[in-house]
Formats: structure tokens, C-alpha cells, sequence
């Protein structure tokens, strides 16, 4: 086994420092998202009626809560991302499996052993939502994550809608009319859930962006009943096939990753030929949508930064925000040239995801709403500092790009939108000077508690 | 209550109109959750399950 923490290494990390709420307290399945929700930590179940499983939840809630369980700091996601994936590292095979402590195959497979939950009104049913799955492709081993939609004690939905390395893995075995084997491994390092959600450029293993993530290889081992790895000391591993049938089985509506559902689609069957955990399991879930829309920040912040360093913007910090599903709006700080924060905004806004781009001055705080305000107030006439760039590339995801109003295989266009809140160019900086209060270096409110 | 016939019930309320799996469930709070994904799953087996244009279950008629 690699020096790398495994998922209970987290949480045993996250419960030391105060970081964890422990219930120990049975909980009904039925109440595990809505504790989730209301909850002000992540959450680790430790009695679930009826289920031998543990749940932890929640751990990817906010900004803060993330970076906690990656063991980052809150100002580093993008910049720890860029770094990682440019150092990546080989998984390797492991003889020593703890996700396979226990092992269940054919009749004994039994998907109504875990408490798989329903997250959201309006889904199709319970969903198993941290699943990391593995499958070989012509380029490689390919890593996801993908929703897994309950469906009886050996199948679940998959959603293989959206256009991904997976979904043209299962074409290729489709048109050969064969099961594509797949492993899904639930309740991993966090770092390894980040990999995975992330699109990584063709011929790129995601577990090898894993393993420089963590400056150690991951761990895989081969499963027991078909021919591709899991990740080794996953809590719990379902094995089994896509089977060849196309988008053919009702799956959905989800409540997703953006804050609304998507629709009812057809989709492939996952199969599961075995189950496999360690003792004393935990069954992860990722609560919608802020859970899953973090996993893509440090990927978009990466990209951000990259884009305006070629840009050659001197970058001093960037952010992406939580009800912009972290991708679509984006605030950045910068050291100012003339003419650079218009520079900036056309950089971000060449990225396909970016919606909306602020780009601020380094005086401003780009992580408190107050201060991005201030600059947004007073440092920007509407008519020189926004720019609004028509006909770009949209979302069907994006209500307000009309997607229903498109014929069949048309993709939607969007309107973007920049922010020059930087202080304008012949304006002397001396006009925003902010108040400074009186000896607040001296005097200390603690001196008169 | 046995899987089959809990899943019987299940098709009941189906039957009577289309609901979300929430709303099923809403109408089972007296039934462990467990039971609830293994009658589902026996209900899944029988191929009887559609949906209607919002994706509410409803019970395929043959």
C-alpha cells in the first residue's frame, strides 16, 4: 500500500480537528440529505436503521469544507491543481486490497445492503452520487464520475448522456454488441473524486493527475469479477458491466450539479456482478448541487490561471463562485497595466465554461462580497467597463439559453459577460483611498474585556 | 410485510396516479427504508414501471 491517506484517513483527520460532526445516533435513511443540508459540518452517520453501512456526507459542502478534506489551503485550490496535474504520477497495482476485506458475487450481490439515498424531491429515485468508475479504453484507464441511479439489488442507471471518455468507451463496445467492464469505487480520497470529475485532455490518466495531486501513486487492485481495477482501499467497490443495450432504461430526473433538475432520460444499466468493502464500511454521498460543483473549482481556477498568465496578466488571485455552480462566474485579482483588466476579461472569457468574469484590482479581496462590491459600485461605469459578447458557446444546463427552443442536436449559444471593476485608467488612485480608523494598531478591545 | 406484497402496495399507489419516488415514499412512512429499495427492486424486476411526461412512475398497463 502507498503512503497516501485513504478516505477514513480523512475523516479521522477532519474528527481531530474539530472538523467532523459525529452522529451516533440511529438515523432512518430517509433522513440522511436533509441532515446533510441543515447540517454546519460534514456529517459521518454512524447507525443507519436496517443497514450494517456507515454515511458520511457533506464533506465538499463549501469552499472551506473542501479544502479541509483535500488537507488544502481555501486560496490554493487552482494553484495546487495546476501544479499536480503537471507532476503526474502512475497509479500502481497493489496486492493488499482493504476494499476487499469483504467480498459478495452472484446471488449474494445485494445493493439494498447500502442505504443508498434519495437526495432531492423530484429524482427518479435513491442515488449513489460519490462513485468513482474506472474502465479500460483504447486510451488507457479512464476515470469518472458518473450517477448511479438505484434500480434493484444488482442494477443501478447510469448517466451517459453528456458526451465523456466513458460514454465513448461503452460506443466502441456497444457496436460490437458487448459488456463494457467497469469497476466503481465509493469512498476515496478526496483528491481522487477531484481527478475523476475532471476532463482531462485524451491519453490523460486521471489517477495519474491523482497520484501528483498527492505526490504518491494510487492504489489499484484488480477486481474478482471483471477485467479492470478499482481503487485499493476504497471503502466500498461495485464491479460489474455496462451492459450493451444503448440508451434504452429510464434514468432521472436529477437534481444536479447547476441547482435544478435535469430532465428524465434513457439510459445504459450498470450490472453488478460483486460487491466488495472494508470492515465496518462507509457509503459516501455527495449532496447536490454544491457538493458536486466544488469538485470542479480547482480544475476552473487552474484554468483561469493559466489562461491569464499566457495572457500575460500578473495574476494575484482568482475565484470561482459557489452559486455560479463554480464554473460559469469567475472573479479574478490583478496587478493592473492600462488596458489590463479588459485584457483579463477577454482571457476568462475564452474559456468554454465561463459565463460571467469580474476582474478586480489586488487592493480587493476577492474572497469577501463586500469588498467585491465596493470595487463593482464605484470602480465601473456600465458603458466603458462592461463588456457583453454575443453568440458564444452555451449550455443546455443554462435555462436561460432556451434549450427547449432548439432543434434536435443543436447547440445552444450563450451571451457573455465581463466586468472591469478595476480602477480606471485616469483616475488617481487617491480618489479611493479607503478609511482608515484611528489607532486600530494600538488599541485592543481585549484590554478593556 | 413480504417484498412481493409490499411491492403490490407499491403498485397500488402507483395505480392510483403517478407519483415521484419522493411521494411514494412519503406515502410509506411506516415501512423500513430497506424494505422499501428491496420492494422497489422486485417492482423494477416485473417490467411493469413507466413514466409519464414529468417522470413520475406509473404502472405500465398490458
Amino acid at each position: 500500500m502507498t503512503t497516501r491517506p485513504s478516505f477514513r484517513d480523512v475523516l479521522a483527520r477532519l474528527d481531530r480537528d474539530g472538523g467532523l460532526l459525529r452522529l451516533a445516533k440511529e438515523v432512518d435513511a430517509r433522513h440522511l440529505s436533509p441532515l446533510v443540508v441543515q447540517a454546519e459540518q460534514p456529517v459521518l452517520f454512524e447507525r443507519v436503521r436496517g443497514f450494517d453501512v456507515k454515511v458520511a456526507g457533506g464533506l465538499f459542502w463549501n469552499r472551506k469544507r473542501f479544502a479541509a478534506a483535500l488537507g488544502w489551503p481555501e486560496s490554493e485550490l487552482g494553484t495546487r491543481f495546476a501544479a499536480g496535474a503537471l507532476a503526474m504520477v502512475e497509479p500502481v497495482m497493489v496486492d493488499d486490497a482493504p476494499a476487499q476485506e469483504v467480498v459478495k458475487t452472484g446471488r449474494d450481490v445485494d445493493l439494498t445492503e447500502l442505504p443508498i439515498p434519495l437526495l432531492a424531491e423530484k429524482d427518479g429515485g435513491p442515488y449513489i452520487s460519490a462513485g468513482v468508475v474506472l474502465a479500460r479504453g483504447d486510451r488507457g484507464l479512464n476515470a469518472g464520475c458518473y450517477r448511479l441511479m438505484f434500480r434493484s439489488r444488482d442494477e443501478t442507471g447510469i448517466d451517459l448522456v453528456t458526451v465523456s471518455d466513458l460514454r465513448r468507451i461503452y460506443e466502441a463496445r456497444l457496436a460490437r454488441a458487448e459488456p463494457l467492464p467497469i469497476s466503481v469505487s465509493i469512498g476515496v480520497h478526496p483528491i481522487e473524486v477531484l481527478s475523476a470529475a475532471y476532463k482531462a485532455p485524451p491519453g490523460v490518466s486521471e489517477m495519474a493527475i491523482a497520484g501528483g495531486l498527492h505526490g504518491s501513486p494510487v492504489p489499484l487492485a484488480p477486481c474478482r469479477t471483471v477485467d479492470v481495477p478499482a481503487i485499493a482501499d476504497a471503502e466500498i467497490v461495485l464491479e460489474g458491466e455496462l451492459l450493451p443495450i444503448g440508451w434504452t432504461e429510464d434514468e432521472g430526473p436529477f437534481g444536479e450539479f447547476a441547482g435544478m433538475y435535469g430532465d428524465l432520460k434513457h439510459n445504459p444499466v450498470f450490472k453488478v456482478t460483486a460487491i466488495t468493502h472494508r470492515r465496518d464500511a462507509v457509503l459516501q454521498l455527495l449532496q447536490m448541487p454544491w457538493e458536486n460543483a466544488w469538485l470542479g473549482a480547482a480544475a476552473t481556477e487552474a484554468q483561469v490561471w493559466n489562461v491569464l498568465k499566457v495572457a500575460g496578466v500578473d495574476v494575484v488571485d482568482v475565484a470561482v463562485t459557489e452559486g455560479s455552480a463554480c464554473r460559469w462566474s469567475v472573479i479574478a485579482s490583478i496587478r493592473k497595466r492600462a488596458g489590463g483588466g479588459k485584457n483579463a476579461l477577454m482571457a476568462i472569457l475564452a474559456l468554454p465554461d465561463t459565463k460571467h468574469a469580474l476582474v478586480v484590482d489586488e487592493d480587493v479581496d476577492i474572497h469577501d462580497e463586500t469588498q467585491v462590491e465596493w470595487a463593482r459600485t464605484f470602480r465601473v461605469q456600465a458603458d466603458r467597463d462592461v463588456i457583453i459578447i454575443e453568440g458564444a458557446q452555451g449550455k443546455h444546463v443554462d435555462p436561460s439559453v432556451r434549450p427547449w427552443e432548439l432543434a434536435k442536436g443543436q447547440l445552444p449559444m450563450t451571451a457573455k459577460m465581463g466586468i472591469d471593476a478595476t480602477i480606471p485608467e485616469g483616475i488617481p488612485p487617491a480618489f479611493y483611498d479607503r478609511i482608515r480608523h484611528v489607532w486600530l494598531d494600538d488599541v485592543k478591545l481585549d484590554h478593556y474585556r | 410485510m413480504t417484498t412481493a406484497a409490499l411491492a403490490d402496495r407499491m403498485a397500488g399507489l402507483l395505480a392510483e396516479r403517478p407519483r415521484t419516488f419522493y411521494e411514494l415514499l412519503r406515502e410509506l412512512d411506516d415501512v423500513e427504508y430497506r424494505a422499501i429499495l428491496q420492494a422497489w427492486g422486485a417492482l423494477r424486476e416485473r417490467r411493469a414501471l413507466a413514466r409519464d411526461d414529468h417522470g413520475r412512475y406509473l404502472v405500465r398497463i398490458t
